[in-house]
Protein backbone atom coordinates (compact mmCIF):
# COMPACT_ATOMS: atom_id res chain seq x y z
CA UNK A 1 0.00 0.00 0.00
CA UNK A 2 2.85 2.67 0.91
CA UNK A 3 4.43 1.86 -2.44
CA UNK A 4 1.13 2.56 -4.24
CA UNK A 5 0.84 5.83 -2.09
CA UNK A 6 3.98 6.81 -2.90
CA UNK A 7 4.07 6.36 -6.77
CA UNK A 8 0.40 7.77 -6.89
CA UNK A 9 1.86 11.36 -5.13
CA UNK A 10 5.12 11.35 -7.31
CA UNK A 11 2.86 10.38 -9.97
CA UNK A 12 0.87 13.65 -9.87
CA UNK A 13 3.52 15.80 -8.69
CA UNK A 14 5.34 14.69 -12.13
CA UNK A 15 2.37 13.84 -13.74
CA UNK A 16 1.64 18.08 -13.88
CA UNK A 17 4.85 19.08 -15.23
CA UNK A 18 4.08 16.59 -18.27
CA UNK A 19 0.63 18.77 -18.26
CA UNK A 20 2.64 22.08 -18.42
CA UNK A 21 4.66 20.24 -21.68
CA UNK A 22 1.73 19.55 -23.05
CA UNK A 23 0.11 22.63 -22.52
CA UNK A 24 2.65 24.09 -23.98
CA UNK A 25 2.02 22.45 -27.52
CA UNK A 26 -1.98 23.29 -26.89
CA UNK A 27 -1.49 26.83 -26.92
CA UNK A 28 0.50 26.81 -30.52
CA UNK A 29 -2.59 24.41 -31.47
CA UNK A 30 -4.95 26.14 -30.68
CA UNK A 31 -4.13 29.40 -32.56
CA UNK A 32 -2.15 27.88 -35.82
CA UNK A 33 -3.76 24.25 -36.06
CA UNK A 34 -0.13 22.29 -36.30
CA UNK A 35 2.21 21.11 -33.26
CA UNK A 36 5.77 22.79 -32.44
CA UNK A 37 8.52 20.47 -31.98
CA UNK A 38 10.92 23.21 -30.94
CA UNK A 39 9.85 23.70 -27.39
CA UNK A 40 12.10 21.44 -25.81
CA UNK A 41 14.91 23.45 -27.37
CA UNK A 42 13.51 26.67 -26.50
CA UNK A 43 13.47 25.50 -23.04
CA UNK A 44 17.24 24.81 -23.32
CA UNK A 45 18.26 27.66 -24.35
CA UNK A 46 16.49 29.88 -21.84
CA UNK A 47 18.15 26.86 -19.28
CA UNK A 48 21.58 27.73 -20.48
CA UNK A 49 21.00 31.55 -19.97
CA UNK A 50 19.46 30.62 -16.84
CA UNK A 51 22.38 28.83 -16.14
CA UNK A 52 25.33 31.18 -16.52
CA UNK A 53 22.80 33.93 -14.35
CA UNK A 54 23.21 31.51 -11.51
CA UNK A 55 26.39 30.79 -11.23
CA UNK A 56 26.83 34.63 -11.85
CA UNK A 57 25.71 34.86 -8.38
CA UNK A 58 21.79 35.50 -9.87
CA UNK A 59 19.31 34.68 -6.71
CA UNK A 60 17.48 31.69 -7.66
CA UNK A 61 13.66 33.32 -8.26
CA UNK A 62 15.42 35.86 -10.25
CA UNK A 63 17.31 33.35 -12.23
CA UNK A 64 13.87 31.32 -12.74
CA UNK A 65 11.94 34.54 -13.58
CA UNK A 66 14.60 35.13 -16.41
CA UNK A 67 14.34 31.74 -17.75
CA UNK A 68 10.88 32.49 -18.42
CA UNK A 69 11.34 35.71 -19.68
CA UNK A 70 14.15 34.42 -21.76
CA UNK A 71 12.16 31.66 -22.86
CA UNK A 72 9.13 34.02 -24.01
CA UNK A 73 11.24 35.96 -26.18
CA UNK A 74 12.59 33.32 -27.77
CA UNK A 75 9.33 31.48 -28.27
CA UNK A 76 8.04 35.18 -29.71
CA UNK A 77 10.89 35.59 -32.02
CA UNK A 78 11.10 31.86 -33.42
CA UNK A 79 6.84 32.02 -33.95
CA UNK A 80 7.24 36.23 -35.40
CA UNK A 81 10.16 35.60 -37.92
CA UNK A 82 10.23 32.07 -38.88
CA UNK A 83 7.31 29.94 -38.21
CA UNK A 84 4.20 31.96 -38.15
CA UNK A 85 5.58 33.32 -41.78
CA UNK A 86 5.79 30.46 -43.18
CA UNK A 87 2.50 29.14 -42.35
CA UNK A 88 1.29 30.75 -46.03
CA UNK A 89 3.07 27.23 -47.47
CA UNK A 90 0.67 25.38 -45.37
CA UNK A 91 0.62 23.88 -41.80
CA UNK A 92 2.73 20.96 -42.60
CA UNK A 93 5.43 23.38 -43.82
CA UNK A 94 4.80 25.82 -40.51
CA UNK A 95 5.12 22.50 -38.32
CA UNK A 96 8.33 20.82 -40.27
CA UNK A 97 10.13 24.16 -39.65
CA UNK A 98 9.77 23.97 -35.86
CA UNK A 99 11.70 20.60 -36.31
CA UNK A 100 14.28 22.51 -38.12
CA UNK A 101 14.67 25.12 -36.33
CA UNK A 102 15.02 22.90 -33.30
CA UNK A 103 18.01 20.72 -35.01
CA UNK A 104 19.60 24.49 -35.20
CA UNK A 105 19.35 25.27 -31.82
CA UNK A 106 20.95 21.87 -31.08
CA UNK A 107 23.73 22.43 -33.67
CA UNK A 108 24.12 25.63 -32.54
CA UNK A 109 24.23 24.65 -28.51
CA UNK A 110 26.61 21.42 -29.19
CA UNK A 111 29.79 24.12 -31.23
CA UNK A 112 29.33 26.93 -28.80
CA UNK A 113 28.91 24.89 -25.34
CA UNK A 114 29.74 22.35 -24.04
CA UNK A 115 27.30 19.79 -24.55
CA UNK A 116 27.73 17.47 -22.04
CA UNK A 117 25.17 17.48 -19.28
CA UNK A 118 25.27 19.69 -16.40
CA UNK A 119 23.71 20.11 -13.20
CA UNK A 120 21.12 22.31 -12.78
CA UNK A 121 19.76 23.91 -9.82
CA UNK A 122 15.88 23.31 -7.94
CA UNK A 123 13.48 25.35 -6.02
CA UNK A 124 15.32 23.68 -3.10
CA UNK A 125 15.94 19.83 -1.62
CA UNK A 126 14.76 20.70 1.70
CA UNK A 127 11.45 18.77 3.05
CA UNK A 128 8.61 21.00 2.86
CA UNK A 129 5.53 18.51 3.13
CA UNK A 130 4.49 15.21 4.11
CA UNK A 131 2.05 13.65 2.65
CA UNK A 132 1.71 9.54 4.19
CA UNK A 133 4.77 8.05 3.08
CA UNK A 134 6.32 10.79 1.04
CA UNK A 135 8.23 13.61 2.38
CA UNK A 136 7.80 16.16 -0.84
CA UNK A 137 10.63 18.74 -0.88
CA UNK A 138 10.63 22.62 -1.49
CA UNK A 139 11.11 22.08 -5.31
CA UNK A 140 8.31 19.38 -5.16
CA UNK A 141 5.72 21.75 -3.93
CA UNK A 142 6.73 24.82 -5.86
CA UNK A 143 6.85 22.38 -8.80
CA UNK A 144 2.87 21.44 -7.82
CA UNK A 145 1.89 25.39 -7.07
CA UNK A 146 2.92 26.50 -9.86
CA UNK A 147 1.35 24.42 -12.37
CA UNK A 148 -1.88 24.72 -10.50
CA UNK A 149 -1.49 27.88 -10.83
CA UNK A 150 -0.73 28.28 -14.56
CA UNK A 151 -3.78 25.48 -15.59
CA UNK A 152 -6.02 27.78 -13.84
CA UNK A 153 -4.49 31.09 -15.72
CA UNK A 154 -4.70 29.56 -18.74
CA UNK A 155 -8.37 27.98 -18.41
CA UNK A 156 -9.58 31.64 -17.64
CA UNK A 157 -7.46 33.40 -20.06
CA UNK A 158 -9.01 30.95 -22.70
CA UNK A 159 -12.57 30.50 -21.85
CA UNK A 160 -13.10 34.48 -20.65
CA UNK A 161 -10.29 37.38 -21.84
CA UNK A 162 -11.08 38.42 -25.07
CA UNK A 163 -7.41 37.70 -27.02
CA UNK A 164 -8.25 34.36 -25.21
CA UNK A 165 -11.48 33.62 -27.07
CA UNK A 166 -9.69 35.95 -30.00
CA UNK A 167 -7.11 32.97 -30.44
CA UNK A 168 -9.62 30.66 -30.58
CA UNK A 169 -11.27 32.64 -33.13
CA UNK A 170 -8.12 32.66 -35.07
CA UNK A 171 -7.75 28.77 -34.97
CA UNK A 172 -11.62 28.20 -35.99
CA UNK A 173 -11.99 30.00 -39.14
CA UNK A 174 -9.05 31.82 -40.05
CA UNK A 175 -10.36 33.70 -43.84
CA UNK A 176 -13.27 34.81 -40.89
CA UNK A 177 -10.90 36.29 -38.11
CA UNK A 178 -9.54 38.02 -41.04
CA UNK A 179 -13.01 39.59 -42.16
CA UNK A 180 -13.65 40.54 -39.16
CA UNK A 181 -10.66 42.40 -38.22
CA UNK A 182 -8.22 40.02 -35.78
CA UNK A 183 -4.93 40.01 -36.76
CA UNK A 184 -4.28 36.58 -36.59
CA UNK A 185 -0.20 37.01 -37.07
CA UNK A 186 -0.24 38.85 -33.81
CA UNK A 187 -2.43 36.21 -32.29
CA UNK A 188 0.19 33.50 -33.42
CA UNK A 189 3.05 35.28 -32.13
CA UNK A 190 1.41 36.06 -28.55
CA UNK A 191 1.04 32.63 -28.40
CA UNK A 192 4.18 31.42 -29.32
CA UNK A 193 5.62 33.81 -26.41
CA UNK A 194 3.10 31.78 -24.32
CA UNK A 195 4.28 28.68 -25.43
CA UNK A 196 7.85 29.92 -25.16
CA UNK A 197 7.63 30.74 -21.25
CA UNK A 198 5.41 27.92 -20.48
CA UNK A 199 8.55 25.91 -22.32
CA UNK A 200 10.78 27.96 -20.07
CA UNK A 201 9.09 27.06 -17.03
CA UNK A 202 8.39 23.34 -17.54
CA UNK A 203 12.11 23.29 -18.02
CA UNK A 204 12.85 24.66 -14.78
CA UNK A 205 11.04 21.96 -13.36
CA UNK A 206 12.67 18.79 -15.63
CA UNK A 207 16.38 20.13 -15.66
CA UNK A 208 17.37 19.13 -12.05
CA UNK A 209 15.90 15.75 -12.77
CA UNK A 210 17.30 15.13 -16.18
CA UNK A 211 20.49 17.48 -16.05
CA UNK A 212 21.04 19.94 -18.51
CA UNK A 213 22.18 19.59 -22.07
CA UNK A 214 21.09 20.83 -25.52
CA UNK A 215 19.15 17.46 -26.36
CA UNK A 216 18.38 16.80 -22.32
CA UNK A 217 14.96 18.87 -22.02
CA UNK A 218 13.74 17.39 -25.11
CA UNK A 219 12.84 14.36 -22.86
CA UNK A 220 9.60 16.14 -21.62
CA UNK A 221 8.71 16.71 -25.53
CA UNK A 222 8.02 13.28 -26.06
CA UNK A 223 5.69 13.13 -22.87
CA UNK A 224 4.28 16.36 -23.61
CA UNK A 225 3.12 14.84 -26.83
CA UNK A 226 1.47 12.33 -25.12
CA UNK A 227 -0.05 14.21 -22.94
CA UNK A 228 -2.01 15.99 -25.78
CA UNK A 229 -2.66 13.12 -28.02
CA UNK A 230 -4.31 11.36 -24.75
CA UNK A 231 -6.18 14.86 -23.76
CA UNK A 232 -6.81 16.01 -26.76
CA UNK A 233 -5.03 18.60 -28.88
CA UNK A 234 -7.38 21.72 -28.24
CA UNK A 235 -8.15 20.83 -24.60
CA UNK A 236 -5.97 22.39 -22.08
CA UNK A 237 -7.86 20.77 -19.02
CA UNK A 238 -7.49 17.90 -21.00
CA UNK A 239 -3.83 18.44 -21.08
CA UNK A 240 -4.09 18.74 -17.21
CA UNK A 241 -5.89 15.42 -16.91
CA UNK A 242 -4.21 12.94 -19.22
CA UNK A 243 -0.68 14.63 -18.01
CA UNK A 244 -1.61 13.72 -14.16
CA UNK A 245 -2.75 10.19 -15.68
CA UNK A 246 0.31 9.27 -17.28
CA UNK A 247 2.41 10.36 -14.22
CA UNK A 248 0.11 8.22 -11.86
CA UNK A 249 0.04 5.26 -14.61
CA UNK A 250 4.51 5.75 -15.00
CA UNK A 251 5.00 5.74 -11.69
CA UNK A 252 2.99 2.38 -10.97
CA UNK A 253 4.33 0.57 -14.14
CA UNK A 254 7.91 1.19 -12.98
CA UNK A 255 6.91 0.40 -9.38
CA UNK A 256 4.78 -2.57 -10.38
CA UNK A 257 6.24 -4.09 -13.18
CA UNK A 258 9.44 -2.68 -15.22
CA UNK A 259 10.61 0.58 -15.18
CA UNK A 260 11.74 -0.27 -18.63
CA UNK A 261 8.46 -0.80 -19.15
CA UNK A 262 7.15 2.87 -18.61
CA UNK A 263 7.23 4.35 -22.67
CA UNK A 264 5.81 1.30 -23.71
CA UNK A 265 3.20 1.53 -20.95
CA UNK A 266 2.46 5.01 -21.72
CA UNK A 267 1.94 4.48 -25.39
CA UNK A 268 -0.38 1.47 -24.49
CA UNK A 269 -2.20 3.78 -23.03
CA UNK A 270 -2.97 7.06 -24.85
CA UNK A 271 -3.32 3.48 -27.96
CA UNK A 272 -6.12 2.34 -25.87
CA UNK A 273 -7.84 5.83 -25.02
CA UNK A 274 -7.79 6.48 -28.48
CA UNK A 275 -9.57 3.92 -29.79
CA UNK A 276 -12.20 4.97 -27.95
CA UNK A 277 -11.90 8.28 -27.80
CA UNK A 278 -10.55 9.62 -31.10
CA UNK A 279 -10.30 13.32 -30.27
CA UNK A 280 -8.52 12.65 -26.71
CA UNK A 281 -10.23 12.28 -23.26
CA UNK A 282 -11.44 15.74 -23.62
CA UNK A 283 -11.11 16.66 -27.07
CA UNK A 284 -14.29 17.59 -28.92
CA UNK A 285 -15.24 16.39 -32.35
CA UNK A 286 -15.39 19.48 -34.49
CA UNK A 287 -18.88 20.64 -35.20
CA UNK A 288 -19.47 20.96 -38.45
CA UNK A 289 -22.82 21.84 -40.42
CA UNK A 290 -23.70 20.00 -43.25
CA UNK B 1 -20.55 59.22 -45.60
CA UNK B 2 -19.14 56.81 -48.03
CA UNK B 3 -17.98 57.66 -51.58
CA UNK B 4 -16.79 55.27 -53.54
CA UNK B 5 -14.63 56.85 -56.88
CA UNK B 6 -13.26 54.82 -60.11
CA UNK B 7 -12.62 51.31 -57.72
CA UNK B 8 -10.58 49.02 -59.65
CA UNK B 9 -9.23 45.98 -58.66
CA UNK B 10 -9.43 42.10 -58.31
CA UNK B 11 -7.93 38.93 -56.76
CA UNK B 12 -4.33 39.48 -58.12
CA UNK B 13 -2.73 42.90 -59.11
CA UNK B 14 -2.44 41.11 -62.58
CA UNK B 15 -6.27 39.94 -62.88
CA UNK B 16 -8.98 42.97 -63.00
CA UNK B 17 -12.60 41.22 -61.82
CA UNK B 18 -14.06 44.69 -61.65
CA UNK B 19 -13.40 48.61 -62.75
CA UNK B 20 -14.67 52.42 -62.62
CA UNK B 21 -17.47 51.12 -59.84
CA UNK B 22 -18.33 54.93 -58.40
CA UNK B 23 -21.30 55.49 -55.68
CA UNK B 24 -22.07 57.40 -53.09
CA UNK B 25 -24.08 56.62 -49.79
CA UNK B 26 -24.65 58.37 -47.00
CA UNK B 27 -27.15 55.95 -45.05
CA UNK B 28 -29.59 53.86 -46.75
CA UNK B 29 -28.69 51.29 -48.89
CA UNK B 30 -27.76 50.48 -51.90
CA UNK B 31 -27.50 47.14 -54.10
CA UNK B 32 -25.30 45.28 -56.44
CA UNK B 33 -26.57 42.59 -58.12
CA UNK B 34 -25.14 40.70 -60.89
CA UNK B 35 -24.71 37.01 -61.82
CA UNK B 36 -21.97 34.65 -60.71
CA UNK B 37 -18.74 35.89 -61.64
CA UNK B 38 -19.64 39.52 -62.22
CA UNK B 39 -17.67 40.34 -59.71
CA UNK B 40 -19.73 41.48 -56.13
CA UNK B 41 -17.87 39.28 -53.88
CA UNK B 42 -14.36 40.37 -54.76
CA UNK B 43 -16.00 44.23 -54.97
CA UNK B 44 -17.03 43.54 -50.91
CA UNK B 45 -13.79 41.99 -49.93
CA UNK B 46 -12.60 45.09 -51.63
CA UNK B 47 -14.62 47.61 -50.26
CA UNK B 48 -13.86 45.65 -46.58
CA UNK B 49 -10.23 45.04 -47.01
CA UNK B 50 -9.74 41.92 -47.41
CA UNK B 51 -8.67 42.74 -50.97
CA UNK B 52 -6.52 45.37 -52.33
CA UNK B 53 -7.53 47.70 -54.52
CA UNK B 54 -6.12 48.28 -57.75
CA UNK B 55 -6.87 51.67 -58.03
CA UNK B 56 -9.48 54.52 -57.25
CA UNK B 57 -10.33 55.38 -54.22
CA UNK B 58 -12.49 54.75 -50.71
CA UNK B 59 -13.40 57.77 -48.17
CA UNK B 60 -15.30 57.44 -45.37
CA UNK B 61 -16.55 61.08 -43.81
CA UNK B 62 -14.12 62.58 -45.90
CA UNK B 63 -10.97 60.36 -44.62
CA UNK B 64 -9.26 57.95 -47.48
CA UNK B 65 -9.43 54.46 -46.15
CA UNK B 66 -8.01 52.61 -49.76
CA UNK B 67 -5.00 51.41 -48.53
CA UNK B 68 -6.06 50.01 -45.12
CA UNK B 69 -6.26 46.59 -43.96
CA UNK B 70 -9.85 44.61 -43.15
CA UNK B 71 -8.24 45.57 -38.91
CA UNK B 72 -7.99 49.20 -40.16
CA UNK B 73 -11.10 49.24 -42.31
CA UNK B 74 -13.02 47.64 -39.60
CA UNK B 75 -11.83 50.28 -36.83
CA UNK B 76 -12.56 52.94 -39.37
CA UNK B 77 -16.17 51.98 -39.46
CA UNK B 78 -16.73 49.20 -42.39
CA UNK B 79 -17.46 46.25 -41.46
CA UNK B 80 -18.47 42.80 -43.89
CA UNK B 81 -20.74 39.95 -43.65
CA UNK B 82 -19.17 37.54 -45.68
CA UNK B 83 -20.33 35.07 -48.11
CA UNK B 84 -21.41 31.79 -46.54
CA UNK B 85 -21.97 33.57 -42.98
CA UNK B 86 -17.95 32.22 -41.76
CA UNK B 87 -19.04 32.12 -38.71
CA UNK B 88 -16.62 30.68 -35.62
CA UNK B 89 -18.41 27.19 -35.64
CA UNK B 90 -16.75 25.88 -32.58
CA UNK B 91 -17.06 29.08 -30.59
CA UNK B 92 -20.73 29.90 -28.94
CA UNK B 93 -22.89 32.76 -30.16
CA UNK B 94 -21.94 35.42 -27.72
CA UNK B 95 -18.29 34.51 -28.23
CA UNK B 96 -18.54 35.40 -31.98
CA UNK B 97 -19.86 38.50 -30.66
CA UNK B 98 -17.35 39.16 -28.02
CA UNK B 99 -14.30 38.54 -30.47
CA UNK B 100 -16.13 41.09 -33.17
CA UNK B 101 -16.39 43.85 -30.99
CA UNK B 102 -13.13 43.17 -29.41
CA UNK B 103 -11.76 42.85 -33.40
CA UNK B 104 -13.08 46.55 -33.42
CA UNK B 105 -11.85 47.61 -30.47
CA UNK B 106 -15.46 48.34 -29.00
CA UNK B 107 -16.42 47.37 -25.65
CA UNK B 108 -18.89 43.94 -25.21
CA UNK B 109 -21.48 46.36 -23.50
CA UNK B 110 -23.20 46.84 -26.91
CA UNK B 111 -24.18 42.89 -27.00
CA UNK B 112 -27.16 42.83 -24.46
CA UNK B 113 -28.85 45.23 -27.27
CA UNK B 114 -28.28 43.25 -29.75
CA UNK B 115 -29.45 40.35 -28.44
CA UNK B 116 -32.49 42.34 -27.72
CA UNK B 117 -32.70 42.91 -31.36
CA UNK B 118 -32.32 39.63 -32.01
CA UNK B 119 -33.92 37.90 -29.59
CA UNK B 120 -32.85 33.72 -31.43
CA UNK B 121 -29.38 34.93 -30.72
CA UNK B 122 -29.84 35.82 -26.78
CA UNK B 123 -31.89 32.69 -26.41
CA UNK B 124 -28.81 30.52 -28.27
CA UNK B 125 -25.97 32.33 -26.47
CA UNK B 126 -24.34 30.10 -24.92
CA UNK B 127 -24.60 27.64 -27.97
CA UNK B 128 -21.82 26.81 -30.58
CA UNK B 129 -22.59 28.94 -33.49
CA UNK B 130 -21.90 25.51 -35.96
CA UNK B 131 -25.41 24.65 -34.36
CA UNK B 132 -27.19 27.85 -35.61
CA UNK B 133 -29.60 27.24 -38.29
CA UNK B 134 -28.24 28.74 -41.75
CA UNK B 135 -30.82 31.59 -41.07
CA UNK B 136 -29.74 31.97 -37.19
CA UNK B 137 -26.13 31.99 -38.60
CA UNK B 138 -26.93 34.69 -40.91
CA UNK B 139 -28.04 36.13 -38.12
CA UNK B 140 -24.99 35.87 -36.04
CA UNK B 141 -23.19 36.88 -39.39
CA UNK B 142 -24.92 40.28 -39.11
CA UNK B 143 -24.91 41.12 -35.20
CA UNK B 144 -21.02 40.62 -35.52
CA UNK B 145 -21.07 42.74 -37.97
CA UNK B 146 -23.26 45.20 -35.88
CA UNK B 147 -21.61 44.82 -32.57
CA UNK B 148 -18.59 46.37 -34.06
CA UNK B 149 -20.44 49.32 -34.56
CA UNK B 150 -20.13 50.65 -38.01
CA UNK B 151 -20.84 53.61 -40.34
CA UNK B 152 -21.41 51.03 -43.41
CA UNK B 153 -21.88 47.20 -43.40
CA UNK B 154 -20.93 45.40 -46.83
CA UNK B 155 -23.23 42.38 -47.02
CA UNK B 156 -21.76 39.54 -49.74
CA UNK B 157 -24.72 37.66 -50.60
CA UNK B 158 -26.68 37.30 -47.12
CA UNK B 159 -29.67 35.81 -48.89
CA UNK B 160 -27.21 32.90 -50.29
CA UNK B 161 -28.77 29.12 -49.16
CA UNK B 162 -31.85 30.31 -46.99
CA UNK B 163 -35.56 29.72 -47.76
CA UNK B 164 -37.82 32.06 -48.99
CA UNK B 165 -39.41 32.60 -45.51
CA UNK B 166 -36.13 33.04 -44.29
CA UNK B 167 -35.59 35.53 -46.52
CA UNK B 168 -38.68 37.49 -46.29
CA UNK B 169 -37.77 37.58 -42.77
CA UNK B 170 -33.79 38.50 -43.20
CA UNK B 171 -35.37 41.57 -45.35
CA UNK B 172 -37.57 42.93 -42.71
CA UNK B 173 -34.23 42.64 -40.26
CA UNK B 174 -31.90 44.86 -42.67
CA UNK B 175 -34.72 46.90 -43.24
CA UNK B 176 -35.09 47.33 -39.22
CA UNK B 177 -31.39 48.02 -38.91
CA UNK B 178 -30.86 50.35 -41.69
CA UNK B 179 -33.50 52.37 -40.72
CA UNK B 180 -33.55 52.31 -36.68
CA UNK B 181 -29.65 52.44 -36.97
CA UNK B 182 -29.25 54.85 -39.21
CA UNK B 183 -26.23 53.61 -41.18
CA UNK B 184 -25.12 52.56 -44.40
CA UNK B 185 -25.62 49.66 -46.28
CA UNK B 186 -23.50 48.25 -49.51
CA UNK B 187 -25.67 44.44 -50.41
CA UNK B 188 -24.35 42.25 -53.08
CA UNK B 189 -26.70 39.95 -53.91
CA UNK B 190 -28.54 37.98 -56.79
CA UNK B 191 -31.65 37.88 -54.96
CA UNK B 192 -34.39 41.05 -56.38
CA UNK B 193 -36.75 40.73 -53.98
CA UNK B 194 -34.34 41.57 -51.09
CA UNK B 195 -32.52 44.40 -52.90
CA UNK B 196 -36.06 45.86 -54.03
CA UNK B 197 -37.00 45.49 -50.32
CA UNK B 198 -33.89 47.26 -48.92
CA UNK B 199 -32.28 49.62 -51.17
CA UNK B 200 -32.92 52.66 -53.36
CA UNK B 201 -30.58 52.35 -55.85
CA UNK B 202 -29.40 48.82 -57.39
CA UNK B 203 -26.68 48.78 -59.46
CA UNK B 204 -26.24 46.46 -62.35
CA UNK B 205 -23.29 44.79 -62.47
CA UNK B 206 -21.82 42.66 -65.99
CA UNK B 207 -18.57 41.38 -65.77
CA UNK B 208 -16.83 43.56 -63.34
CA UNK B 209 -18.84 47.09 -65.17
CA UNK B 210 -22.08 48.80 -63.67
CA UNK B 211 -23.96 49.22 -66.68
CA UNK B 212 -27.17 50.37 -65.12
CA UNK B 213 -28.18 52.38 -62.22
CA UNK B 214 -31.41 51.38 -61.13
CA UNK B 215 -34.23 53.29 -59.33
CA UNK B 216 -36.15 51.58 -56.57
CA UNK B 217 -38.87 54.11 -56.63
CA UNK B 218 -39.34 53.88 -60.48
CA UNK B 219 -41.51 50.95 -61.77
CA UNK B 220 -39.76 50.34 -65.17
CA UNK B 221 -36.15 49.94 -63.43
CA UNK B 222 -37.77 47.97 -60.39
CA UNK B 223 -39.00 45.83 -63.44
CA UNK B 224 -35.32 46.22 -65.19
CA UNK B 225 -34.35 44.19 -61.90
CA UNK B 226 -36.43 41.21 -61.96
CA UNK B 227 -36.15 40.63 -65.33
CA UNK B 228 -32.21 40.42 -64.33
CA UNK B 229 -32.93 39.05 -61.09
CA UNK B 230 -35.30 36.18 -63.00
CA UNK B 231 -32.38 36.12 -66.11
CA UNK B 232 -35.05 36.77 -68.67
Amino acid sequence: MELFETSVILGVTIGLVYALAGAGLVVIYRTSGYASFTQGDIAAVSLYVGLFAYQSGLPYPVMALLVVAVGALLGGLIGGLIVVPLERYGPLTAALATIGVGLAIQGTENIVLNPDPVAFPSAGDGPALTLGPVTLSVADLVQAAVCIALFVVLGLVFRFSRTGIAMRAANDNPVAAGHVGLSGRRLKVVSWVIAGGLAGITGLFVAPLYSLSPSSVNAILVFGFATVVLGGFESITGALVAGVLIGVASNLVAAYLDPQLVTFGVYALVLCVLLFRPFGLLGRRPLVRV
Amino acid sequence: MLEVTGLRGGYRENVLVFEDISFALDGGAVGFIGRNGAGKTCLAQTLSGALRAGGGAITLDGVDVTAGSSRGRVRSGISLVPEGRLVFGQLTVRENLVVAAHAAGRSSSGIGALEEQFPILGQKRGRPAASLSGGEQQLLAIARALVQEPKVVVLDEPSLGLSPVAVDALTATLRSVVVDSGLSMVLMEQNGELLSGLCDQVLLVEQGRVVRSLDMHDEADENTLYESYLGV
